[in-house]
């Protein structure tokens, strides 16, 4: 893996259970516990993030919870205190900030760092990763993993690899054995469906991917096929993007069986709006416009867009323009994949709100 | 067909009809203008399926020479915007129209232009509206309502009964009401009914209102309007004006309007609009196009600012202030469009709280009335 370009320095950092590690420090009592946050067990809500202790029962973040009751009844469900996360999330970025000005936060408990050329002149990734995890504990108690490569992707899988409160360095010369045993859902655009459509062609790991030629990943995988086949060979070149604006926030799904009932779709959008609703209060963003995609049976894809009146946030408000917009849609094909996405975002605190008669 | 006519009494025909020309379609004979001339009369329609216009020229032997002459009936479809300026721009007041199949031959004076005309017996046919039991209006009147409310309809087709005005007919009254759920215009007339004409109701979509008031006679030319199988027919002088009316339950608004106040000033409407264009200035770019309002015993402070480009603060002094002191904050083009609507040299506007609608309406005149809500500011 030589090349003539400087290797670059990539960290990826993920904090450890980070709502129900938040949790279990300021509530002693619950240190040990199976804590869960996220919707109560009696309502329709997900489960956002559970402690390890949980986890051991098999439950996982958008488990409904009602689901991670009935695996772990004495489990105790917590009600997310979001202005808390959000506070300590600050901390955290602010002790990244001290390293590099090359911060991309993936959210509130996750960001990748380029260190190639850090501020208080660490020559290795190693070492300030170590650091950056020892500030973390010091000023949070938290403890948070970390993967440390010379790409993002890479470094991404590092730093699930040991978790939790685990430091994994991968270096060009490990990378291709590494990237060899990694399983294929791991890697980044492959979902449930994509999954599935891998294991048929007999791929279940990296190694088994990187037998399959560029020109037969792009003929079932398009466009991502491609990405595929440079993924598994430890090529990445995305940068990390300190000032990524984000453009738009979406959801979607692709379904095990093909759908054509109407109906169905609308109560899947509603899902779906759910899950864009949940993001956009995350990132204290409001959108103006809302984004209907559908991918038919054979492929086909269309998007249907709506300027909204007033900025949305809720599903509530998106359900309005997504019930028009399904409306829309000729349905002479049945539908593999819908997806819900809002653009144009904006700060919800910096604008102002226009109220309305009805 | 054949016939030779006036140059100008065509033109105008054909932009009267013109209104109902799309000007996107799928269904390219949509694009044309349909003219039949039979026995002395020659009748051109445009129908994009929403709206429909015809309009009758009827060629009177009395006069002389004659305006339109008929020589051999027939019908054509031919391209309206293309036809509007080749009317225009021909060099003779008289026009020579020949139709053989669907080739269609202009001449005036040397011109002579050989168009592809397109087949009459694939254009649309109009709808059929009964015109038995309508009202009359007179057309500067009918004008008044669309003006002083269409203006507030939904751009958004999220909620499609919104993008209509909603027509009602009660006790000698009629009422136009327009609502995007931020605002609400009505105007109202009063005007008889035939017998047995009561609580009627209908929502006309504001396009095509607007499209109406375009070839509406800006004086008492009577209008005749009537509705039926969901559609809207108004008739006045040789025009017939057809729109499509649209499905769907208005909401509720009879109680929306606010019958106190806590603050209430009368204002002179030409200059208010001034300090609030000017204010407008620094709003156009945010969301809400906010302004604010500090009304107070002593004057009135309009304030608007932009975080990049910077602010602007105004004072100004209202005829008359009743009440307590209030801070409210609204979008300008709400207001503006409102104050515009508003002739009146004295307009009074009636506030109940920051949080809630306020209403603006004529001093003399208790006929129109609009109604704003506020903005809320989240931040400073």
């Amino acid at each position: 893996m030589s090349s003539g370009a400087l290797l670059r320095k990539i960290i990826h950092i993920d904090m450890d259970a980070f709502y129900a590690s938040i949790e279990q420090r300021d509530h002693p009592a619950y240190r040990g516990q199976p804590v869960i946050v996220g919707g109560a067990p009696d309502a329709r809500g997900v489960v956002a993030t559970c402690s390890y202790e949980a986890r051991r029962y098999g439950i996982h973040s958008t488990m409904p919870s009602h689901t991670a009751h009935r695996l772990c009844p004495h489990a105790i469900f917590l009600k997310p205190r979001m202005d808390v996360y959000r506070q300590v999330s600050r901390e955290i970025l602010a002790i990244f900030r001290s390293y590099t000005d090359l911060v991309e936060p993936l959210s509130l408990d996750e960001a990748y760092l380029d260190v190639t050329h850090d501020r208080q002149g660490i020559a290795s990734g190693t070492l300030i990763a170590r650091a950056i995890r020892e500030n973390i504990y010091r000023t949070t108690e938290l403890t948070a993993s970390a993967g440390v490569s010379y790409n993002k992707f890479i470094a991404k899988i590092a730093s699930d690899y040991h978790k939790p409160n685990g430091l994994t360095v991968i270096t060009p010369e490990q990378a291709q054995a590494f990237l060899d045993a990694v399983p294929v859902r791991k890697f980044f655009g492959v979902g449930k469906v994509t999954e599935q459509r891998l294991n048929q062609l007999g791929v279940h790991t990296g190694e088994d991917l990187r037998r399959l030629t560029v020109e037969e990943l792009s003929s079932v995988f398009s466009d991502r096929g491609r990405v595929f086949y440079n993924l598994v060979r430890g090529i990445d070149p995305r940068p990390v993007e300190p000032e990524r604006i984000r453009r738009s926030i979406g959801k979607e799904t692709t379904f095990a069986v093909d759908i054509d009932d109407v109906s169905q779709m609308a109560r899947i959008l509603e899902d779906l709006a759910r899950g864009v609703e949940q993001n956009l209060k995350h990132r204290a963003l409001r959108a103006r416009v809302v984004v209907l995609k559908i991918k038919f049976e054979n492929f086909r894809q269309i998007t249907r867009r709506m300027t909204t009146a007033t900025p949305v946030q809720t599903a509530e408000e998106m359900n309005v323009y997504l019930r028009r917009l399904l409306e829309q849609v000729d349905m002479r094909a049945k539908v593999r994949l819908l997806g819900v996405t809002v653009q144009n975002l904006q700060d919800e605190a910096a604008g102002s709100i226009q109220l309305t008669l009805f | 067909m054949r016939i030779v006519l006036e140059k100008n009494d065509l033109l105008h025909s054909l932009q009267t009809v013109s209104r109902a020309v799309p000007t996107r379609t799928t269904k390219p004979i949509l694009y044309g203008v349909k003219f039949s001339a039979h026995q002395n009369i020659l009748t051109l329609s445009a129908y994009d399926l929403e709206i429909g216009i015809e309009t009758v020229l009827t060629s009177d032997p009395s006069t002389n020479p004659p305006i339109l002459q008929i020589e051999e009936p027939g019908s054509i479809v031919l391209h309206a915007r293309y036809l509007i300026d080749i009317i225009r721009k021909l060099p003779h007041h008289l026009v020579r129209i020949d139709v053989q199949d669907l080739t269609t031959t202009i001449r005036s004076g040397h011109a002579t232009y050989t168009l592809n005309g397109m087949d009459p017996r694939e254009y649309p046919q109009l709808p059929k509206v009964d015109n038995q039991a309508g009202l009359s209006v007179a057309s500067d009147t009918l004008m008044r309502l669309i003006d002083h409310t269409a203006f507030s309809v939904a751009v958004s087709e999220a909620r499609p009964t919104l993008t209509g005005v909603l027509w009602t007919y009660r006790e000698g009254r009629l009422v136009f009401t327009a609502t995007d759920s931020h605002r609400l215009s009505t105007q109202t007339i009063e005007v008889g009914a035939p017998k047995g004409y009561e609580n009627v109701e209908a929502i006309i979509p504001g396009k095509s209102l607007l499209e109406l008031a375009r070839v509406l006679p800006d004086n008492d030319t009577v209008c005749d309007l009537y509705l039926a199988d969901n559609q809207l027919l108004v008739t006045f002088g040789s025009t017939s004006f057809y729109s499509r009316l649209i499905d769907g339950r208005y909401p509720d608004v009879s109680r929306i309007i606010p019958s106190t106040w806590r603050t209430a000033i009368n204002i002179d409407p030409k200059s208010f609009t001034e300090c609030i264009e000017r204010a407008a200035l620094l709003a156009r770019d945010n969301d809400n196009q906010v302004v604010r309002l500090n009304l107070r015993k002593t004057h009135i402070e309009i304030s608007s600012h932009s975080p990049e480009i910077g602010k602007i603060t105004e004072t100004t002094e209202p005829n008359t202030f009743e009440g307590e002191d209030m801070l409210i904050a609204c979008n300008a083009k709400f207001l503006l469009d409102a104050l515009k609507a508003s002739s009146d040299s004295l307009v009074r506007i009636e506030f109940t709280g920051p949080g809630s609608a306020f209403v603006l309406k004529s001093v003399q005149d208790e006929s129109h009335l609009h109604l704003i809500l506020p903005v809320r500011v989240v931040n400073s």
